[in-house]
């Protein structure tokens, strides 16, 4: 990682916007929607997800176990707040400069979907920064519909780069 | 400079011209089952009734959902990007619009200069389109064309609580064996389309003034049903179904 970082190598060839994805993947469609987004020169450069069980860690503490314990579990990503989960949202936006966030409200988990309009309101009205929402499941490929994902991730790609001229 | 506009929906194919930023004429068929064949044919008609060739034409721009299967054109731009563009060159005031065609919703917000800033679309089923209107009028056995008035004469709208085509279709033969007056039955499926945008608007953060482009602006009870669910006046152009194919005509213009 250090060496590519090293060498300005990106993971697609010409990274020219930077996004940030919400939620678990689509894990039944995740190199279509990756060469979708190279296919305009974007990189999903970060995500909720995975850290999301384990970046509660730092609360733990071994002198305190129990109590300290029940602090990491309850401040894990899908038992905050939805205020909690755009702060959260927020730093990772500034750490990792993206131009746009990306929403997959997923079907099979609600309680990561809820609250996703709302932060996507707090992220524009914070960060200037527009945030696409997917419609589609984890596994169940029924719920997933090409040519409507297709239309809105082009559409808010176009919005992004003539935001940017 | 000579640009034209393809717009290839669902139900209908749509074309623009336009010479210098003025438009010079619109045309539209019905797409049928190939698309690049509704694209082909709906540009030679027009660039026919215009009297001019094909060389003239200095650049194409498609959009729609068949946007990616005309291979003549210089590129394809989505129909959020399009209805944006056209909306603000027919009327450089609009802030915001509804666009309800064949088989999908939307309601696109835009800037000063006609970038959308946010846009919200339906869910993937026919649900409150006009595919869904289509399927409402066969079983009114309502022609489409006088559909739209005859809900302004409603007495008392009836409920239609499913937004499903086919759930509604079953909720609608039921309220006509029980007897109820079709102009209620009509306005309570405008009503239930009205609910359904009104939802995504609040969704996106519309702003006044709207407009609203697409096939469905064609139905004056949608309109009026939106209008009372949300508060503000709506604008239609008389241009509201070639409004994408004119956006994609304008966007031609300044392509590079």
């Amino acid at each position: 990682m250090n060496d590519r970082v090293a060498r300005g190598a990106g993971a697609i060839p010409d990274e020219k916007y930077r996004l940030l994805w919400d939620n678990i993947p689509i894990w039944h469609r995740t190199r279509w929607l990756s060469e979708k987004f190279a296919s305009h020169n974007a990189c999903l450069v970060a995500d909720t997800y995975t850290s999301a069980w384990c970046g509660s860690m730092k609360y733990i503490d071994e002198n305190n176990f129990f109590d300290s314990m029940a602090e990491a579990y309850t401040r894990i990503y899908l038992n905050i707040g939805v205020d909690e989960m755009a702060c959260m949202v927020l730093a990772m936006v500034d750490k990792y400069n993206v131009d746009g966030i990306v929403m997959h409200s997923n079907r099979s988990c609600k309680p990561y979907s809820l609250g996703q309009y709302d932060i996507a309101k707090i992220v524009e009205k914070e960060r200037r920064i527009p945030s696409l929402i997917l419609e589609a499941d984890m596994v169940d490929e029924r719920s997933f519909s090409e040519s409507q994902v297709a239309t809105r991730i082009d559409a808010f790609m176009e919005m992004i780069k003539a935001s940017k001229q | 400079m000579i640009t034209a506009g393809i717009d290839i929906g669902s139900i209908s194919t749509k074309a623009a011209v336009l010479s210098n930023g003025k438009l010079l004429g619109t045309r539209l068929i019905f797409t049928g089952y190939h698309a690049e064949a509704a694209g082909q044919a709906v540009f030679e008609e027009l660039l026919k009734e215009l009297g001019l060739e094909r060389s003239a034409v200095r650049r194409v721009i498609s959009t729609g959902y068949g946007r990616n299967s005309v291979k003549f054109v210089d590129k394809a731009v989505t129909e959020i990007t399009c209805h944006g563009v056209g909306a603000h060159y027919l009327d450089n005031g609009v802030r915001s619009i509804i666009d309800i065609g064949g088989q999908d919703s939307k309601v696109i917000v835009i800037d000063e200069k006609g970038k959308v800033k946010n846009f919200a679309m339906n869910d993937k089923c026919a649900a409150g389109t006009g595919r869904f209107l289509e399927v409402m009028a066969r079983a009114l056995e309502v022609d489409l064309e006088v559909f739209g008035n005859l809900s302004l004469k409603a007495g008392s709208p009836s409920r239609i609580s499913s937004l499903c085509t086919v759930f509604a279709e079953s909720e609608v033969i039921s309220l006509i064996s029980r007897g109820e007056h079709r102009e209620n039955i009509i306005a309570g499926i405008h009503e239930s389309i009205a609910a359904r945008v009104a939802a995504m608007a609040n969704r996106v953060g519309m702003v006044p003034p709207v407009v609203m482009t697409g096939g469905v602006a064609k139905n004056m009870g949608v309109v009026k049903a939106l209008e009372k669910k949300l508060g503000m006046t709506i604008r239609v152009s008389e241009y509201a179904q070639v409004n994408g194919a004119i956006g994609a005509a304008v966007l031609a213009e300044g392509l590079k």
